[in-house]
């Protein structure tokens, strides 16, 4: 997190009327959630919802309210993240396990 | 589980695939992952009974980007003759979007050179489209593949290009010792472990970020 930025009291108000909301769409509430997590925490935004964010402020079409969550949401990310994908690699002679621990081994030995 | 990446994320990539061009594939691949995106080449696995040129045109019609590296149009040094491949590929992309409707015409096509102006010295018909020349460097490469990425998708979470080759620096060292500790010969990695790799490289960033 590049500030140690957190939910303000006034998008976190916002976030939680969206989540009980019956007419707020599923984006909207999605941000909400997202945004309604990093009130009380120093957790970071998710590459899938900061992603998600960008393109709810670059969408005409949402409303104020999601765009002001979206905002917020993507100020948490974190300043070190990049927004890579997790699919499915296909003719891999590693698992994901093997892989993960391969990549995880090399570099717990470069930082000793 | 690992989700399936969407096409909108796929980035169709037509390059040499030989050993004195690896430092440019593995950072095109890379840079590519790390803005989010998903490579895809004829490399990857495929049914044994895919017939090349069908699995070309399948990359082709699922991808939304596509990049063709020209560098290599060069005098084959074992036959001498020049290598078709790529242009060939370019052409097939160039044709679908001006003739196979609006599904193919926004497709977004990205071309580059060793250096510039060579390629229309042996393609003629490129005139007008606009090559980027990356002059064999990476880090070139990278700039130009993140930029042409971030402006064409218009996502505003592509991180920016210092972060991104610095990242590379740090993979590239990291792969020998990664490949070893995974029992991988380095020299031969096939791509689908390159990838793998890459990804998983990025993944485990992205948690400690």
């Amino acid at each position: 997190m590049a500030k140690n930025e957190r939910t303000g009291a006034k998008v976190a108000s916002k976030a939680a009327a969206t989540l009980r909301d019956g007419a707020a769409s599923r984006t909207s509430k999605s941000l909400a959630g997202s945004a309604l997590s990093q009130a009380r925490t120093k957790k970071t935004s998710s590459s899938e919802s900061a992603s998600l964010a960008s393109k709810v402020l670059n969408s005409k079409g949402s409303s104020k309210t999601t765009k002001s969550l979206a905002g917020s949401v993507l100020t948490q990310r974190s300043g070190d993240e990049f927004p890579v994908k997790s699919f499915a690699i296909i003719g891999s002679t590693l698992s994901k396990a093997e892989r993960s621990a391969a990549v995880r081994k090399v570099a717990k030995k470069k930082k000793k | 589980m690992a989700k399936k990446a969407k096409t909108a994320d796929y980035v169709f990539i037509n390059c040499p695939f030989t050993a004195d061009y690896r430092p440019l594939f593995d950072c095109m691949v890379f840079t590519v992952l790390a803005c989010g995106f998903h490579p895809r080449t004829a490399l990857e696995a495929a049914d044994g009974s895919d017939v090349r040129m069908d699995k070309i045109v399948r990359l082709i019609k699922e991808s939304t980007y596509s990049i063709h590296d020209l560098s290599a149009v060069g005098l084959d040094e074992v036959n001498g003759l020049p290598r078709f491949n790529m242009p060939f590929e370019l052409g097939m992309v160039i044709g679908c979007k001006k003739a196979a409707g609006r599904a193919f015409a926004s497709r977004s096509v990205l071309i580059l050179e060793e250096t510039p102006y060579t390629t229309q010295k042996c393609l003629s018909d490129i005139a007008g489209q606009d090559l980027r020349p990356h002059r064999g460097s990476p880090r070139t490469l990278c700039r130009i593949v993140r930029s042409w990425l971030a402006q064409e998708s218009g996502r505003q979470n592509i991180p920016g290009e210092n972060r991104i080759f610095s990242a590379y620096q740090q993979f590239s060292n990291q792969l020998p010792s990664i490949c070893e500790t995974a029992d991988l010969d380095y020299e031969e990695l096939i791509y689908p472990d390159l990838l793998g790799l890459a990804q998983q490289w990025l993944l485990e960033r992205a948690k400690e970020g």
